[in-house]
């Protein structure tokens, strides 16, 4: 026993001494938190090599980390423990906007820069928000696709999306519906319907909707993962020729997809300059540098500003021919 | 020393101070701090309460798979009352508690009848009730989440007092009651009882319905509490916030000892498992280890403790012969 409690006093003269070294040399060192709605998808692995990229150009700590799965509850956890690590910079997209503000104002309680990115948070609990796209410029350009692939403006199509409550996706569709009413031919068979984020919901899903809507000539698929679950029951159902479906998929998700046009085509940004985009953004604000509309980011491109929202350039259209340029 | 490493409540007790050391080692000190204990306190209410209403049905030889779903969907509905005017006393929070306790108790109510009366399957019963309450969830917020709560609601799990948060609080008071209801009262020992052998019980001339009866409404209400401190932390409600406790919750009371198939189990060990769960995820998260190894480390921690329970038995059992 007595060994034992040796061995203990032992182990905190350790833990105490490591701590006192080591703090002072991190004081000078900028630590940006980025938080992914999920990691281990390819979106958000491609956002991840984006941020480490940035934070390695600039010099500061890069922790790229969320939760497993995209619970809210998750999220929210592992931002209080990141907090206690005593970070300059919280960059966050959001699972959940509202169950998220209650950490973010105690992370700005407590001095820290708080962030959102991909996804928008309630804009009071944020200093400012780094989103990818115009969402009405993305929502407009899906819906050109769309009807450029079906050769028609007349006919039904359907809508799937990742989660009913992703206020970037809900953006997106709403701004989609409002470039389809000038097609008055075109009818939306239901209301999206949700595929949790998860590939073989959305290929079951859209076996269901094909099943259900023998005359559907198009789908518009929002979420990364969405379309490549609908690309899959297309493909499967040797249905390219009869229905069109344009969606918000990775290039190298698409490839194969594009190749046979299971997905006509995919309009994205880059993720990997996300990511990049909110590491500076986050150390440009802890150093108090401006930031203003228009400005150049180096490896990223011309970014507007407006408000507290940072927009970071239009949409990439994917296609067969320049799909394999890209590297995520 | 030999006889007492035996006893699960020192394991638990080991392994959280080996934690606790090991982060504190690797982590320049950030894991040893007062905020960190609090912010881990702030975290710990939900899980525990999940874990006790859990643990109460697997006393009994049951499953809950539908807890978590409770909670949140008894919370919906509450607030989405509370929010069409419907109020008691004028009060809008108190209506929402009352509301969301009272659905609580039905949904127990109707689990109870099912399992004790009709002799249904926990597992399926509650899987189904399961699937049916999210629909009942999605139905009402249509996917997002429900906001609009009293601001006076979010002091719940956030301020502290006397240096722990009042959810904490709240967790200690349930915990208790609990105690003194599992080991000091004699409905509480024939719960084990049932466990053990409910034929048994049942000839020794106890009401094995009523107490099994019981059991799923107090599990039920151990959601509902669960689901409210959840609100009152995500300052919201939706149908899936929490979806990872089901399971968890199992592993919890896998973990503090108890034996699946009913009859055996301490419930301290219970609020042991869950700070050993509590420091691991947030020791992982504080010393930046990716969330996948975290979740593979779990699984780890479960299959070690089975294995060392396993082999103190056979042990036990070759001494004995």
């Amino acid at each position: 026993m007595k060994k034992i409690l040796r061995l203990g006093v032992c182990f905190v003269l350790v833990a105490c001494g490591n701590g006192t070294n080591k703090e002072t040399e991190n004081k000078n060192t900028i630590t940006i938190a980025v938080v992914p709605k999920l990691i281990g998808i390819p979106y958000f692995n491609a956002s991840e090599r984006g941020a480490i990229q940035a934070g390695k150009d600039l010099g500061i700590k890069v922790i790229y980390t969320g939760p497993a799965t995209a619970d809210a509850a998750e999220q929210v956890r592992m931002i209080d423990d990141l907090l206690v690590q005593g970070i300059d910079v919280l960059a966050v997209a959001p699972n959940d906007p509202a169950s998220i503000t209650p950490v973010l104002k105690r992370a700005r309680a407590q001095g820290v820069i708080v962030l959102d990115w991909d996804t928008p948070a309630d804009p009071d609990s944020v200093d400012y928000s780094v989103q990818q796209i115009d969402n009405a410029n993305l929502g407009t350009t899906l819906v050109e696709e769309l009807i450029k692939s079906m050769g028609t403006d007349t006919g039904e199509i359907g809508i799937i999306t990742g989660g009913l409550s992703a206020a970037n996706l809900n953006s997106w569709i709403a701004a989609s519906k409002n470039a389809l009413k000038q097609y008055p031919n075109i009818n939306i068979v239901s209301d999206p319907v949700p595929t949790d984020e998860q590939m073989n919901l959305a290929y079951q899903r859209t076996l269901e909707m094909l099943q259900a809507y023998p005359n559907l000539k198009g789908i518009l698929a929002y979420s990364t993962v969405a379309p490549i679950g609908a690309a899959q029951a297309i493909q499967e159902r040797k249905l390219q020729d009869r229905i069109s479906l344009v969606g918000t998929a990775l290039p190298t998700d698409s490839v194969p997809f594009l190749n046979d046009s299971s997905i006509k085509s995919a309009v994205l940004w880059d993720p990997t300059k996300l990511g990049y985009l909110t590491v500076i953004i986050g150390q440009k604000l802890v150093k108090g540098d401006p930031i203003s509309d228009g400005m150049e980011i180096a490896n990223v491109g011309k970014i507007s500003v407006n408000g507290k929202v940072i927009v970071m350039g239009p949409p990439t259209v994917f296609t067969k021919d320049n799909a394999r340029d890209f590297d995520f | 020393m030999l006889k007492s490493i035996q006893k699960r409540e020192v394991q638990l007790l080991i392994s959280i101070i080996l934690q606790v050391f090991i982060y504190s080692l690797l982590s320049n000190g950030k894991f040893f701090t007062v905020f960190n204990f609090q912010s881990m306190l702030a975290q710990l209410p939900e899980a525990v309460l999940f874990s006790l209403g859990m643990m109460l049905v697997i006393l009994t030889g049951g499953i809950n798979l539908a807890l978590v779903t409770t909670g949140t969907m008894a919370t919906i509905v509450g607030l989405y009352i509370a929010q069409n005017g419907f109020l008691i006393f004028n009060n809008y929070l108190l209506s929402f508690l009352v509301y969301s306790l009272i659905i609580g108790y039905l949904v127990g109510i109707f689990h109870g009848i099912l399992v004790s009366k009709y002799k249904v399957s926990p597992i399926v019963l509650t899987l189904a009730s399961s699937f049916l309450f999210t629909g009942i969830g999605l139905n009402i917020t249509k996917g997002g989440a429900i906001s609009h709560l009293p601001e006076s609601y979010y002091i719940f799990a956030h301020e502290i007092f006397l240096g722990i948060p009042y959810s904490a609080w709240f967790l200690l008071v349930v915990f208790f009651a609990l105690y003194i209801y599992l080991n000091k009262t004699v409905q509480g020992y024939q719960i084990y009882m049932i466990g053990s052998s409910s034929k048994a019980t049942f000839y020794s001339g106890l009401s094995v319905q009523k107490i099994i009866y019981i059991i799923y409404i107090l599990s039920a209400l151990l959601g509902v509490l669960g689901g409210l401190v959840m609100t009152s932390r995500y300052n919201s409600i939706k149908i899936d916030y929490g979806f990872t406790y089901v399971l968890q919750s199992v592993a919890v009371v896998v973990m503090a000892g108890f034996d699946i198939n009913g009859g055996k189990g301490k419930i301290l060990n219970i609020l042991l498992a869950s700070i050993n769960l509590q420091i691991l995820s947030s020791g992982f998260n504080i010393l930046g280890i990716n969330r996948f190894i975290y979740i593979f480390a779990v699984g780890l921690l479960l299959l070690i403790i089975t294995l060392i329970d396993q082999y103190i038995q056979q042990q036990y059992q070759k001494k004995l012969i």
